[in-house]
């Protein structure tokens, strides 16, 4: 494919390209590196991820049918898609039939994968990206150029200038008032849309939970205004349950955004309640093959469908590096980009391109090794390139000058005269060497090198054994038999990337002290996501956040409404059938208790149905928390079966305040969520 | 101590003075060095290229080829890792069973002279603030690099810069062929990661790696030596 070698020959001369990607890959990297780095065991955390992983695979089928009957039974449609067009139809049908206009969406690969905003748009609807990132290259009309930083590609200045020019912002080089001005913008959509669309990284079976990592909030959002919800998402995101899918979450955004956990964990199994002021009424799960029963069959790419899509190995790769995502050509970009185009139905339709030769995207890869390296649910990428190289068809030109090759080097007479002959030609015609050099499909470098007059072979013939030096006289005793492991051996240090992590010790002390002090570690890695501990009591806090406000209105969780009566100001109940959206919105504080708090990574879980709140912890600038101490549970999978006791349709692991790093990777708080988190200790 | 260099094509034809270097490590060592003069090439080239049955044609002569030597030392770690971790699918048969004792007998040069021969410092002198590029086929390993570090620390002279991140060079061999656009502009890159504080010379200890690498240098006019670690252990004792 001469195309994509073209364009990535061209991205490769971009330099203000390349460096934006570099700059930004680097500290996401960077930033994987320290939070691995918090992990008490990093290697027994992978095997574990890849261990759920293949669970979910073997058995995909089996969980599919279990976790479509669980979320039927809640209330949930579930439509099995067997390719993209089957999977826009379903939706395309639903804006139809209900006619649905506005649609907020969140961020879905899978989404992009089947070209559903696009479908949408035909169909006449308004389709509003809500992350930044796909806002932003909505915005210019092009596809996200990294699975999970969709802008990775421009810089600051790109975007203030598009945010003018497209949305008449005062140009600015500011994030923060990038963000400020998209978030006010997109606040009006969520209100008024009548359609939401997420995506969904893991489905537990056995639980009925839908789990969408987001950090921004747009997620939730989308989540929770709009009155019918659609999930979309690719059948392989099937786990078997809640214990599988901490192992997962313990890992992706460590590896993903370099983050102990995402702002949000939303877990979903069913609409809203009749009562519910907010929260979807209708809830429609779209699980689409679109070619991974397929992958499933195939000998090379089958572990494809473990990828949790963190993007770790596309931040490492020197080729993406260079050339960034577009180049590509394709929806999925980088070393996985490379595997899955090859896997999901044969490339067509990708991205709405039909690539012509998939093998040539073999090609973009030194097989260097680090994607493997990095995979947080071991994914031999490089040996699936490779076998991917084997299997394709190659161009008959290539294929000459490889067999050429191969017939020069089968003789070590043959080889040195070629090279003899070469090397002649080298030296007295190199424009025309250079020439033969790239017509032999051997190199297409501009000053390919040239073989040397007398190669090694010849010279060894004169070389002398070293003399003179007795320093170097090999010490008596020989070291025993080599004690070495395979080098292939998966062990390999999982952070290798980036700068140096704190040593194994370090890491094991800093866990067994924090395991030892669950509350003590929970404040610590709480106020680490920048949540906030407030030293007063709850109404004390409360009067400190809307003291001078005019006419400030608290949005309230029902069990807490008695504690607030004497607050100087109006207090809404969350919870209330009749509550206002317009009120509702105005709110600048909201104020809820919680389920647990967790430990290892600073959330709090808080669970959303009839009775309790679902905007309270999301539209007001600050999220009050009401909790005890003895609310504390040290794992992931302790909250998680706290959530599993309880019946409610909807809970959601916050941790911290609403963030994005859209923009050059510049953190800024509060995106669409909350821009504080305030927790009170009754 | 018998051993047998194990040249690689790209030594052969396009970097002699890192065979002889080699040869010369190994002599300084107290080896005795022979060069069994029929080998060409380990096939790794035409396995990255995605023609396995070719070099499985090239593994089974370079197995025949050695199968009798005591110790094959080469200086490229992506080929010795070619033939310890990659001839394994290739093979069959008698030479299956030939390689699978061999495999233990081959050696990248550094790996040779610390492990084998026990070395854990070199001597002689080299005046260079130098920094070295940990190729893809490099040890990954914190203890292991240590090694091969302490290897260089016992020169005179040579100030070794800290460790850079990790990042390939871009050569990838057919990746080179192929895309040798976006080769080349990945080892620009590079070369600025590794120039960043001003180093003399850049070590490698991976032909592929140390051409690319060359030419990176040769292209920005930067004046820093391009070495490999076997030309750097040699020219130390000079
Ligand atoms: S092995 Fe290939 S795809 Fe993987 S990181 Fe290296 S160059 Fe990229
Ligand atoms: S292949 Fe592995 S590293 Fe790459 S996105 Fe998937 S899970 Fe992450």
């Amino acid at each position: 494919m001469k195309g994509l070698r073209k364009r990535a020959a061209k991205a490769s001369r971009d330099q203000v390209l390349s460096r934006a990607v570099v700059k930004a890959c680097d500290h996401t990297l960077r930033k994987r590196s320290e939070a691995l780095a918090k992990l008490d065991e990093p290697q027994a955390a992978r095997t574990a991820a890849s261990k759920a992983r293949s669970r979910g695979l073997d058995r995909m089928d089996d969980l599919l049918t279990t976790l479509q009957a669980r979320l039927e039974k809640k209330g949930v449609r579930v439509f099995r898609a067997a390719d993209r067009e089957h999977a826009i139809d379903y939706v395309v049908g639903l804006v139809r039939d209900q006619g649905l206009s506005t649609v907020v969406k969140a961020k879905s690969m899978t989404g992009e994968e089947a070209g559903l905003s696009r479908a949408l748009e035909d169909a006449g609807c308004r389709v509003v990206e809500t992350d930044l990132g796909e806002y932003i290259v909505q915005l210019r009309d092009e596809p996200p150029s990294h699975i999970i930083a969709p802008a990775i590609h421009l810089s600051r200045r790109q975007v203030g200038e598009l945010f003018a020019e497209r949305l008449g912002m005062t140009p600015t080089e500011d994030p923060a008032s990038m963000c400020d001005f998209a978030r006010k913008r997109l606040r009006r959509d969520f209100l008024s849309a009548d359609l939401g669309i997420v995506g969904v990284n893991l489905a537990v079976a056995g639980t009925g939970d839908l789990i969408t990592v987001t950090n921004e909030g747009n997620g939730r959002l989308c989540q929770t205004m709009p009155r019918v919800l659609v999930a979309f998402t690719g059948i392989e995101k099937v786990v078997e349950d809640a214990e599988d899918a901490a192992a997962v979450l313990r890992v992706l955004s460590k590896n993903g955004t370099g983050q102990v956990a995402t702002s949000y964990v939303s877990l979903l199994r069913g609409p809203a309640g009749p009562t519910e002021p907010f929260g979807p009424k209708e809830i429609h799960l779209v699980l689409m093959d679109n070619g991974r029963s397929r992958l499933r069959d195939d000998p090379i790419l089958r572990d494809m469908l473990k990828c949790i899509r963190c993007g770790a190995c596309i931040n490492c790769c020197p080729v993406y590096r260079s050339i960034g995502g577009h180049a590509y050509g394709t929806t999925y970009v980088g070393p996985m980009g490379i595997t899955l185009t090859n896997g999901l139905a044969g490339g067509e339709g990708l991205g709405g391109e039909r690539l012509r030769d998939l093998g040539e995207l073999t090609y973009a890869c030194t097989l260097c090794g680090e994607c493997g390296r990095v995979c947080p649910v071991g994914i031999d990428l490089p040996d699936m390139i490779l076998k991917l190289r084997a299997r394709a068809p190659k161009p008959p030109g290539r294929n000459l000058g490889m067999k050429a090759g191969r017939v020069i080097l089968g003789g070590s007479r043959r080889f040195s005269a070629t090279g003899r002959i070469a090397g002649t030609l080298g030296r007295i015609a190199p424009h025309l060497y250079a020439k033969l050099a790239r017509m032999s499909g051997w190199t297409r470098s501009a000053a390919p090198p040239v073989p040397s007059d007398t190669p090694f072979r010849r010279q060894f013939r004169k070389w002398k054994p070293f003399v003179g030096h007795d320093a170097l006289v090999r010490p008596a005793g020989i070291p025993a038999a080599l004690e070495k492991g395979n080098p292939r051996d998966e062990t390999a240090d999982i952070s290798s990337v980036g700068p140096a992590v704190l040593s194994r010790t370090d890491a094991t002390t800093a866990f067994a002290e924090k395991a030892a002090q669950p509350f003590d570690a929970f404040i610590s890695n709480f106020r680490d996501v920048r949540g906030e501990v407030a030293s007063g009591t709850l109404t004390e806090t409360l009067d400190n956040l809307i003291q001078g406000l005019d006419h400030p209105t608290v949005l309230a969780s029902e069990e807490l409404l008695t504690q607030l009566a004497d607050l100087d100001c109006r207090v809404l109940n969350a919870a209330d059938p009749e509550l206002p959206l317009d009120r509702a919105s105005q709110a600048v504080v909201g104020v809820t208790g919680c389920l647990a708090l967790v430990a290892e990574t600073g959330s709090i879980l808080l669970e959303h149905g009839p009775g309790s709140e679902r905007a309270a912890s999301l539209l007001p600038d600050t999220h009050v928390i009401a909790a005890r101490a003895d609310q504390v549970v040290a794992t992931m999978e302790q909250a998680l079966a706290i959530r599993n006791r309880r019946d409610s349709p909807a809970a959601t692991l916050i941790t911290g305040p609403s963030r994005t790093a859209d923009i050059e990777k510049t953190l800024i708080i509060g995106m669409h969520g909350p821009r504080r988190l305030v927790l009170v200790l009754l | 101590m018998k051993t047998h260099l194990f040249i690689p094509c790209l030594v052969d034809q396009f970097l002699p003075e890192v065979g002889l270097a080699t040869a010369d490590c190994l002599s300084a060592a107290g080896c005795e060095v022979a060069y069994p003069s029929k080998q060409t090439c380990c096939g790794q080239m035409f396995l990255n290229s995605g023609m396995p049955g070719d070099a499985a044609g090239l593994a089974r002569a370079f197995v025949r080829r050695f199968a009798d030597a005591t110790w094959v030392v080469a200086p490229s770690w992506s080929c010795v890792d070619m033939v310890r971790t990659r001839y394994g699918e290739l093979l069959e048969g008698r030479e299956l069973e030939q390689w699978e004792s061999l495999r233990e007998r081959v050696f990248e040069l550094t790996e040779f002279l610390s492990l084998k021969l026990g070395l854990d410092a070199w001597q002689g002198s080299f005046r260079a603030r130098a920094i070295l590029h940990w190729s893809c086929h490099m040890p990954r390993d914190g203890n292991e690099q240590d090694r091969l570090e302490g290897l260089l620390g016992g020169v005179d002279g040579l100030e070794l810069l800290p460790r850079p991140p990790f990042e390939c060079c871009g050569f990838g061999g057919v990746f080179w062929n192929l895309w040798s656009e976006v080769s080349a502009s990945i080892g620009r890159r590079r070369l600025d990661v590794l120039t960043r504080d001003g180093p003399d010379a850049i070590l490698l200890a991976e032909p592929g790696c140390l051409m690319q690498m060359q030419a990176a240098a040769s292209e920005s006019k930067s004046g820093v030596r391009v070495l490999h670690v076997a030309q750097l252990l040699a020219e130390a004792i000079r």
